[in-house]
């Protein structure tokens, strides 16, 4: 996968333009997680992940309180997981799901998150901006910079998000994008107010 | 915030749909039919001499592996009885390959052999199965989840397609910490194990009767069949 992604959230819904001419409306996209608990410890916390840009794999991440496990596996994984609804117990899901941009070696996603149910509840805005055409974020990190701040302004991201400043010279995974998603999804499930951008 | 078109596009389904979809047309392959049965060493060039022959990797000869497997019980709650219900999962992977610990591994959910009207009368044992390829990361994921490792071995040995089919003819070893697996002390016995599987989606009964012609040719070399492991006198070494 040649790409580096990175998410920004909003909660107070950022005034979007239009999409501008160049950009290319592919498909829409959609990235959920449901999140299961052990049954026995309420330490541990198994996060379960799809993404439509991979749909043929399923990620899953075990936080346990000191450390993540990532683990990338088949789409019937899925199935595993149910059968192990003895040992997992789902409590929430999430979901971001909007439309997919495609300009030149940069592919934008906007999703609105949102909380599957009852009302069907509104949290915010996800934006994930991809550079598909470098694996280290290092070496385009200044690039993606200037693309984000060209559309969001100067003052937005000035700095790597968190996720990414201490794997700046790694491969760039799926995985990394998924975590990031994880993360703001976090972010949602536990806010009320305004998020901040970095 | 406005409400634009583009923020709303047609709706994407989500993977869950797609599965249940899969389930709901059975399309997934999630039972297995199993034969097992066992021969001995000095025995089992004939038996890979006729297999070669019957099956249908005849140009290319039979494939090898060389596998570690283990099995994880993870322990959950039930709340119809207060007996707590213990799950296996088995993790697969290959050690042949030049780097085994980086190399995606097999996940695996089997079921207890199904028990139930007209099980008499099948053919082979049928039980529910989920094959899933994971990243290598699962070890410490399961380790992390609570599971627990019942027990370890190292299977090598040569693999035979016959259509739908596939039989395994293969050595058992305990994992030794250095040796992993192929010296001549760490055998578990004078014999091989051989195995004859069909993953499918469930109700297609007859590939039962199929394995069971099949199994047929290779007698008297072995005698596949049902194992019972329930059944089976309990040797302690």
């Amino acid at each position: 996968m040649k790409n580096t992604a990175l998410q920004i959230s909003t909660k107070n819904g950022i005034n979007f333009r239009d999409p501008e001419e160049g950009f290319r409306r592919s498909k829409s996209t959609r990235t959920d997680i449901s999140f299961r608990d052990l049954s026995s410890s309420q330490q541990r916390t198994v996060d379960v992940l799809h993404n439509s840009e991979q749909p043929a794999s399923v990620f899953s991440i075990l936080d346990t309180g000191s450390k993540t496990i990532p683990v990338v596996a088949d789409t019937l994984f899925d199935l595993l997981v149910m059968k192990m609804n003895t040992v997992l117990q789902k409590r929430q899901k999430i979901e971001s799901r909007g439309s997919r941009f495609e300009l030149c070696d940069f592919c934008i996603k906007i999703g609105s998150v949102t909380v599957p149910g009852a009302g069907q509840n509104f949290k915010g805005v996800l934006l994930e901006i991809e550079y598909r055409a470098c694996v280290i974020p290092n070496y385009c990190w200044e690039f993606m910079k200037e693309f984000i701040q060209g559309f969001l302004g100067t003052n937005t991201l000035n700095v790597p998000p968190q996720y990414l400043q201490t794997r700046m010279n790694d491969v760039y995974q799926p995985i990394d994008t998924i975590q990031q998603y994880l993360e703001h999804f976090n972010m949602f499930r536990k806010s009320t107010g305004i998020m901040s951008y970095n | 915030m406005e409400s634009k078109e583009w923020l709303h596009p047609q709706a994407i389904g989500s993977s869950m749909d797609s599965l249940g979809a899969a389930l709901k047309s059975n399309i997934i392959p999630n039972k297995e039919y199993l034969l097992q049965g066992s021969i001995m060493d000095s025995s089992v060039e004939v038996l890979l001499h006729r297999l070669r022959g019957l099956c249908d990797n005849v140009d290319t000869g039979a494939e090898t592996f060389y596998d570690q497997e283990m099995c994880f019980s993870i322990r959950g709650s039930s709340s119809s009885s207060s007996m707590p219900q213990l799950l296996y999962l088995r993790v697969r992977r290959a050690l042949d390959s030049t780097m085994p610990q980086e190399m995606p591994c097999q996940l695996r959910y089997t079921g207890e052999p199904e028990l139930g009207t007209g099980d008499k009368a099948r053919p082979t044992i049928v039980r529910s199965s989920v094959d899933v390829a994971v990243t290598p990361s699962i070890l410490e994921y399961l380790t992390e989840l609570g599971a627990r490792i019942e027990f370890e071995y190292v299977a090598r040995g040569y693999m035979f397609r016959k259509g739908r089919m596939k039989i395994t003819v293969s050595k058992i070893f305990k994992v030794s910490r250095e040796g992993q697996g192929s010296r001549p002390e760490d055998l578990v016995s004078q014999s091989y194990l051989v195995e004859m599987s069909v993953l499918a989606p469930s109700g297609q009964d007859a590939i039962g009767e199929d394995m069971k012609a099949f199994a047929e040719q290779l007698k008297p070399l072995v005698h596949l069949d049902k194992i019972d492991y329930k059944r089976l006198p309990h040797t302690i070494p």
